[in-house]
């Protein structure tokens, strides 16, 4: 076997893998931040969490949503801090695109090259060896390499470790909070425990990714600052005082781009989000769009607590209604239909097609619930008002506004939301007017919401009141698809 | 000021009390890992025990004690006492610690080759889990975990 360095494209992978690892870390706490608790279970019951980042206790005596619940992190440590939990996802998947192509790459040279040697142990011997290692480091002396390979017996396995056991892990606890992926494979979430325990994985896999950063680093220190970074900036051991500078350089550089992004962020959000989804939206749309939703959980699975996300209209009129059951309710379906239409509750319950599902919702926040809803398939109700061919979209229009039912609203406006015609058409798309078997409460949307069981929750809007059907979403708010889509810069796609 | 949006919500000094923020509730696995650190730090010394008995016989002593001590400690925090079994811990761990410190850099008593013998597999594995034992003990007594047979109460 010919001696192994350190060739090109493993500095250059190196380098990449700090600037998205680094941007990885800052723009997951920021999603951790919309919901700073972890759990072991999918109810996420009251005060079941196994850890809380927060101050906050809510109240017990009035009503306060999972939005209350959120926490402000300084841009110091989240990307891009203050509760951009739009923007910090964008950001993340934006890295997540990049790390993962980077890693394909890195493995496939490793396997096209002998550099495999360098990470794969061809012997049982290299066990006895790492421990022997440990117990020179412990006495403060640095172990030898193995013959002819750049690393040490235990360094080899810990990076191996890292390449082949962590990595893949946090990749696959990251995919198992799709709501597509979940909704369509349920198996593949309780691989991990659930949803909540890939959740929970996720973060410890963060954790053991800053553990194994502090530790790398140390090692460099002590194998010699100056020699092992000219490794990885120049391939060999030379030039180490130079290499020294080039470093400290590069990490300046790295920090400029996180100081330079998260400002341009903060400033102009609007133009961020085009940005990074022009990149995005496109491959989650071709990864995740088309994946349809299958689920039945049991129902003696359905959560007990479940949590709530925005107050209930606080209108006049909503109230009249509320208090005489919805009977006076009507939901217009109207827009490019041939036959515009109008549904009261009683339609609506005694339309041909009752379904029932049992699923998973995944708020976009983080928390979860399994809940069983009743309703009518939309796809049927929307082919009666006969759509024109121009038809693309549903606007889902409601009857909360929001800085009237917020004490801390994110934008004016009545709450909307749209869906293409495709998630229309899925078979657990429905209107629901049900849930756990009793009418909708208020709480959780009634008279009538939407369930879109491949999507996260932002998206299933609540207190209907009109289907208007167009051709694009332009017209309608701030035109990016959604309330939530203009005002706090989520993506439109929520298959993850 | 390009930096100057990072600042705002949290300065530097506050980022020091970001500790207060975070809440574990893992009673059970804190007891554990408190009983198998100090369980570590007592076996240890066991270990250690012959070879220091015959250098110097009240350092041997010592460890033989520290052994018998982490066995108690074990108990006391498996029975749930914050008031002596932590705490037992924690006294044994940071006077190994200390010990183990002035031994190598001033010199014990008739125990002068320890002097200078920083490259000792064993004292420095030590070392570690007696930080690792008074890191758990700080994280219960400042409420940043709690320790079976405490509970959180959260309502939220």
């Amino acid at each position: 076997m010919e001696e192994l360095g350190f060739p090109a494209w493993i500095r250059a992978t190196h380098f990449l893998n700090i600037i998205f690892i680094s941007f990885l870390i800052r723009s997951g706490i920021e999603i951790l931040s919309a919901h700073p608790k972890l759990y072991w279970n999918d109810d996420c019951r009251h005060g079941s969490e196994w850890l809380r980042i927060t101050s906050k206790t809510m109240p017990r005596d009035k009503l306060w949503t999972s939005q209350d619940e959120e926490e402000d992190f300084s841009p110091l440590v989240a990307m891009p801090g203050h509760s951009k939990l739009g923007l910090g996802r964008q950001w993340h998947f934006l890295n997540v695109i990049f790390w993962v192509l980077t890693g394909v790459v890195y493995v496939m040279l490793l396997f096209i090259t002998p550099e495999w040697h360098r990470l794969i142990p061809t012997s049982w011997s290299i066990f006895p060896q790492a421990w022997q290692d440990v117990v020179t480091y412990l006495s403060f002396q640095l172990p030898d390499l193995l013959p002819g390979e750049p690393y040490n017996a235990i360094q080899k396995l810990t990076y191996a470790a890292v390449v082949f056991v962590l990595a893949p892990l946090q990749i696959a606890t990251g995919a198992a909070m799709s709501p597509a992926l979940s909704a369509r494979h349920p198996w593949y979430v309780k691989l991990f425990g659930g949803h909540q325990a890939a959740r929970s994985l996720h973060f410890l896999s963060l954790l053991a990714w800053m553990v194994f950063v502090t530790v790398h680093v140390a090692m460099v220190v002590a194998h010699g600052f100056g020699r092992e970074t000219a490794k990885m900036i120049f391939g060999s051991e030379e030039h180490a005082v130079a290499a020294t500078g080039i470093t400290f350089v590069a990490l300046g550089a790295v920090v400029a781009l996180h100081v330079i992004t998260t400002q341009f962020t903060l400033k102009f959000p609007r133009r961020t989000q085009h940005l990074l989804l022009s990149v995005v939206s496109p491959l989650r749309r071709a990864l995740l769009r088309r994946v349809t939703s299958g689920q039945d959980y049991p129902r003696p699975g359905i959560s007990p607590q479940p949590r709530v996300n925005g107050r209930p209209p606080a209108g006049e009129t909503y109230k009249e209604l509320a208090e005489n059951d919805f009977k006076d309710w009507r939901l217009e379906v109207h827009g490019l239909v041939e036959r515009p239409m109008s549904f009261s509750l009683e339609d609506l319950r005694t339309f041909p097609s009752k379904q029932t599902q049992t699923t998973l919702h995944h708020c976009i926040q983080g928390w979860s619930y399994v809940a069983e809803w009743d309703g009518v398939p939309l796809r049927q109700l929307i082919e009666l008002c006969r759509p024109l061919p121009e038809a693309r979209y549903l606007a889902f229009h409601t009857m909360q506004n929001v800085p009237e039912s917020e004490p801390n609203p994110k934008g004016p406006g009545n709450f909307y939301g749209t869906i293409d015609l495709e998630l229309m058409s899925h078979p657990q798309t429905i209107l629901a007017y049900e849930m756990n078997g009793e009418p909708l409460p208020i709480e959780y949307g009634a008279p009538l919401r939407l369930r879109v069981e491949t999507q996260l929750g932002f998206k299933m809007v609540k207190w209907l009141c009109a289907i208007e059907v167009v051709e694009s979403y332009e017209h309608i708010g701030k035109g990016q698809g959604g309330w939530r889509e203009d005002n706090q810069y989520y993506g439109t796609d929520a298959g993850i | 000021m390009a930096i100057r949006g990072f600042i705002p919500a949290w300065s530097l000094v506050q980022l020091t009390t970001v500790y207060k923020m975070i809440a574990l509730n893992l009673p059970e696995t804190s007891r554990l890992v408190g009983i198998l650190l100090i369980l570590l730090v007592g076996l240890l010394h066991l270990y250690e025990f012959p070879e220091h008995f015959r250098a110097a016989p009240y350092v041997g002593l010592s460890f033989l004690a520290n052994f018998v001590g982490s066995l108690v400690a074990a108990v006391g925090i498996y029975r749930g006492s914050h008031e002596w079994g932590w705490l037992l811990g924690a006294l044994i761990s940071g006077v190994a610690f200390v010990a183990y410190i002035i031994s190598r850099s001033f010199g014990l008593p008739g125990f002068s080759g320890a002097l200078s013998e920083w490259a000792y597999p064993a004292g420095t594995a030590s070392l570690i889990v007696e930080a690792l034992f008074l890191a758990s003990y700080l994280a219960v007594i400042t409420g940043l975990a709690v320790a079976a047979p405490e509970r959180r109460g959260w309502h939220d």
